[in-house]
């Protein structure tokens, strides 16, 4: 027989944070949710960049220049996209406080699918070397070449001061997303950043303008609604109008597709963005572009991020995508073996 | 179920909601971080439960998810420099019983069954529906989790 003495107590700290949570909550029930208070997970101590001084080779620059996302995307794909990615001229979106100054270099936003890329440039005004924020790898296991999140390093504050890059829209609705360091461009006082971003980690993204923030961890401002709080931004940039992006929704709207984006909803599997084992496009040349293939440790995807649209489960999956293509150059989606063909 | 109705049914549950969080995350502030995305996510969808009989069921099953996307979020990272992780100081033992450790060694498949049906009390059909597996998985994984305490926990008293 097993007791409750068997196991640890619940701390008092455990009942405080529900009993805080439950005092929060809205008068009545709402679709969009509050954001929690949230403890930063540390996800370690070091930086991909040597903290003390030295600098990094911008060998690739000369090639970078005149190209945009040029550290999450190939530079045919980049070229694929550049009719729909904003880049905005110099000095125009732009924020900065005393330390650091943060300038939007690229920006490229799909509705239909619901994701986004970002390129910016934080610059430290100070010179000091102080990097606001830390860098983690995927461990080994997911480094491979065909796992495109496996080869980036994801800034993440870990520190009280350090900054978390996000992206906001409405009253406060929160994209998901990862932001990565260019270690390849950036150096000891200007660090260019790439982020992959999805909204309706929040409340449900029905349009409207978004809003590259960094939040500095440690400080803390109310929500709009009063009832709960966030990690105050430190430095804030609206981002603009984006045009509509074309895209591909098979009839009975389970699958939205776009050159940058992919969106399922599936209510048939528990959780889609884990149950999702394959993800294939299949080109009416023949040819087919694997996006995901767990069993061959595949993975063509920047970010994923399953919600949930009804009872409890996740039966939506967003994937912003690694590799795009023409649009009218794909006949059909193919989900676990099964073909969605998409329209002519 | 207004909001009165569901803090009473919430910190009722709590010390389930507890031992359930900390059987798969074993750290205190990631129980309380998921729990806490737990009963916001449970307030949301209060809609969408239909059998407020189930609460205790449905609000389980929502924490078990919140767990799971905690723990895939912090598989996929890992620090940058592996000498500097190892001074990472490990947490203190909690005061538990040998037991709990032993529960703890189990893989997650079959310690959750175990804690769900022996410690919370819930029935193998409810914890297949907690669980999205058949009731026949359930009672496997039952006998495989009391098959492998027993080999463990060797000489202790185990029913």
């Amino acid at each position: 027989m097993m007791y409750p003495n068997d196991f640890p107590q619940m701390p008092d700290t455990f009942d405080r944070r529900v009993r805080k949570t439950l005092e929060t909550l809205p008068e009545r029930p709402q679709k969009t949710r509050c954001v929690p208070l949230r403890r930063i997970v540390s996800i370690g101590l070091a930086a991909a960049l040597c903290i003390g001084g030295t600098a990094f080779a911008a060998s690739d620059l000369p090639e970078a220049i005149g190209r945009t996302f040029t550290l999450l995307l190939h530079g045919e794909d980049a070229q694929l996209l550049q009719d729909y990615t904003i880049t905005p001229a110099p000095g125009t979106l732009v924020d900065e406080n005393d330390r650091y100054r943060l300038s939007v270099e690229s920006v490229l936003f799909d509705e239909s699918a619901g994701v986004g890329i970002i390129s910016l440039h934080l610059q430290n005004k100070t010179g000091n070397g102080v990097i606001p924020f830390e860098t983690g790898k995927p461990i080994a296991e997911y480094q491979t070449e065909d796992i495109a999140w496996g080869q980036l390093a994801e800034c993440n504050p870990v520190q009280e001061g350090q900054y978390a890059f996000q992206v906001v829209y409405g009253n406060l609705g929160f994209c998901g997303g990862r932001f990565y360091l260019d270690t390849t461009r950036s150096t000891e006082n200007d660090y260019y950043i790439e982020g992959a971003l999805i909204p309706g980690i929040s409340q449900g993204y029905t349009g409207g303008a978004l809003r590259l923030e960094a939040a500095e961890l440690g400080r803390s401002v109310p929500m709009p609604d009063g009832l709960s709080y966030r990690s105050a931004p430190a430095l804030a940039v609206d981002l603009p109008d984006f045009e509509p992006m074309p895209y591909y929704q098979t009839a009975d709207g389970r699958v939205t597709l776009s050159q940058i984006g992919l969106h399922i909803v599936d209510s048939e599997l528990y959780c889609v963005v884990d149950d999702l084992k394959t993800i294939t496009l299949r080109m009416k040349d023949g040819t087919e572009q694997v996006i995901i293939d767990r069993e061959n440790d595949i993975d063509q995807t920047l970010y994923a991020l399953g919600n949930s649209q009804g009872d409890v489960g996740y039966d939506t999956a967003t994937y912003v995508l690694a590799r795009s293509f023409e649009l009218t150059d794909v006949q059909a989606i193919v989900l676990n073996g099964t073909e969605y063909p998409l329209p002519e | 179920m207004d909001k009165t109705e569901f803090t009473d049914a919430v910190l009722d549950a709590e010390p389930t909601l507890y031992r359930v969080a900390k059987c798969m995350l074993g750290n205190d502030a990631d129980c309380a971080d998921a729990t806490q995305q737990a009963i916001l996510h449970a307030w949301e969808r209060l809609d969408t439960l239909r059998r407020p009989q189930y609460f205790k069921t449905w609000l389980v099953r929502i924490l078990i998810n919140e767990c799971t996307t905690l723990l895939r979020q912090q598989t996929r990272q890992a620090p940058y420099e592996p000498a500097l992780a190892e001074a990472i100081p490990a947490p203190c033992p909690a005061d538990h019983s040998e037991l709990y450790d032993a529960l703890m060694a189990l893989d997650e498949t079959l310690r959750l069954p175990i804690v769900l049906h022996y410690l919370e009390g819930f029935k193998t059909r409810e914890v297949a529906q907690i669980l999205n597996i058949p009731e026949g998985t359930v009672k496997t994984r039952l006998r495989a989790a009391r098959a492998q305490l027993r080999k463990d926990l060797e000489g202790a008293c185990f029913a």
